[in-house]
């Protein structure tokens, strides 16, 4: 069986394919798009899957419903590193996401690498800042549907 | 890098109709990254309680991102004066992708910085910090350079028929430009305050963290930089009203230019502002 540690550190490095793929390749070719918007996320998502159904019902005390209830659950590594897993795999997604969409609304990749990098570290932070962002344009999406 | 123009691009302007060319949206961008900045930093300036330097660690992260976002809406509407293969051409396209680099790398770090609790300007306390401020010196050059250049392409090329906007534009881009290059680099020499250690002025004024107790090189600083935007609306004003253009534009460019350095020499007194 592999270790956690041996996992946490494959996952983060295929994530960081992804971002790399994402931050300085090119997207004229529709297969590379798919590594980090689709491949990538399914392997992490396949990952966490197996983790998480392995593990959720053997942490006595373990839920989503109070904050006590999820502390138990991270207490347990292999829950720990799911939780991680999870991350990796939302956050290269919504990556891949701002990506198709900055594409489409024409904002330079110099404009873009900012929001992936603050995507890739904070999550949410970067998704905030390119939403905000695309507020400007949204109307002409709006127009072009 | 992609070339913008060859995305369907559908860049949208609520409140100006500026229109889609390169250079222009690379202005536009900056303008939105700034503000987009400004409102994710918002909760952690209300929740985060640090202080760096006696005042909320947010603070200046969120003061840059004010005036970034002037500077380059000032710089977006400006340069719409300039016949759009001038606003295109290599010079200003050039510029503007310095500038839009820079104002990013600096974004990021100033954010990043704050966040850690530390300086980012004045900040000798490691190798790299140290080789970054300097780093930053060269990046804040390129970014206020862009008004330079503006202003000597419009008093080139530019479209004069609102003649005191022209007049205004020029002027006040050039002075601005040239009086705040000064100002900076001698705070950068001597640190903000005159008489106080950079950890802290004592009382300040609110938002502005300027200091009431000792001499501050900011507001000299404040009062230069914004000559970048008053003197171009003292301009345009002229225009509205039928005063005279070369008046009015000199008249106000002496104005603030004397504020700033009375502020300046004020500083160096080792005198506040608006004492307490």
């Amino acid at each position: 069986m592999l270790s956690n540690s041996q996992l946490f550190d494959w996952a983060g490095q295929l994530a960081m394919l992804g971002w790399f793929t994402l931050v300085f390749l090119p997207r004229r070719w529709q297969l590379l798009n798919w590594v980090p918007g689709y491949i990538i996320p399914l392997a992490l998502s396949l990952l966490y899957a197996g983790l998480i159904l392995a593990n959720f019902f053997t942490v006595e005390g373990g839920g989503y419903s109070s904050l006590a209830k999820v502390r138990a659950l991270f207490s347990q590594e292999e829950l720990l590193l799911a939780g991680w897993v999870h991350y990796l795999a939302f956050d290269l997604f919504v990556g891949a996401w701002i990506a198709r969409s900055a594409d489409e609304i024409g904002l330079s990749r110099l404009f873009q690498a900012p929001i992936f990098a603050a995507t890739l570290m904070f999550g949410p932070v970067g998704l905030a800042l390119f939403l905000l962002i695309r507020l400007h344009f949204t109307r002409d999406i709006k127009a072009m549907s | 890098m992609t070339a913008i123009s060859s995305h369907p691009t559908h860049l949208r302007q609520p409140w100006t109709a500026l229109p889609n060319d390169q250079v222009t949206r690379i202005y536009i961008t900056c303008v939105l990254f700034a503000l987009a900045c400004f409102a994710v930093l918002l909760p952690a300036w209300i929740v985060d309680n640090r202080l760096l330097d006696s005042s909320a660690i947010w603070t200046k992260p969120q003061k840059f991102n004010i005036s970034l976002a002037l500077h380059f809406i000032t710089l977006a509407v400006l340069a719409q004066m300039l016949p759009a293969e001038t606003r295109n051409g290599w010079v200003m396209r050039i510029t503007a992708y310095l500038a839009a680099g820079a104002f990013i790398a600096e974004t990021i770090y100033i954010i990043i910085q704050a966040s850690r609790g530390r300086r980012s300007h004045y900040n000798f306390d490691t190798p790299l910090e140290t080789a970054i401020y300097i780093a930053m010196g060269v990046g804040a050059v390129m970014i206020v350079s862009s008004a330079a250049v503006l202003a000597v392409q419009l008093w080139r090329k530019a479209e004069r028929k609102s003649r005191g906007l022209w007049l205004g534009s020029v002027v006040g881009l050039a002075t601005g430009f040239a009086a705040t290059l000064y100002f900076t680099s001698y705070l950068s020499d001597n640190g903000r305050y005159i008489g106080a250690p950079l950890e802290g002025g004592g009382v300040v004024v609110p938002f502005f963290g300027w200091s009431r107790e000792y001499g501050d090189l900011r507001p000299a600083h404040f009062v230069a930089l914004h000559m970048m935007q008053t003197v171009p609306f003292a301009g345009w004003l002229a225009d509205r009203l039928g005063w005279n253009s070369i008046l009015v534009v000199g008249g106000a460019t002496i104005l603030q230019l004397v504020a700033a350095i009375a502020l300046f020499v004020q500083a160096l007194a080792g005198k506040p502002i608006w004492p307490v």
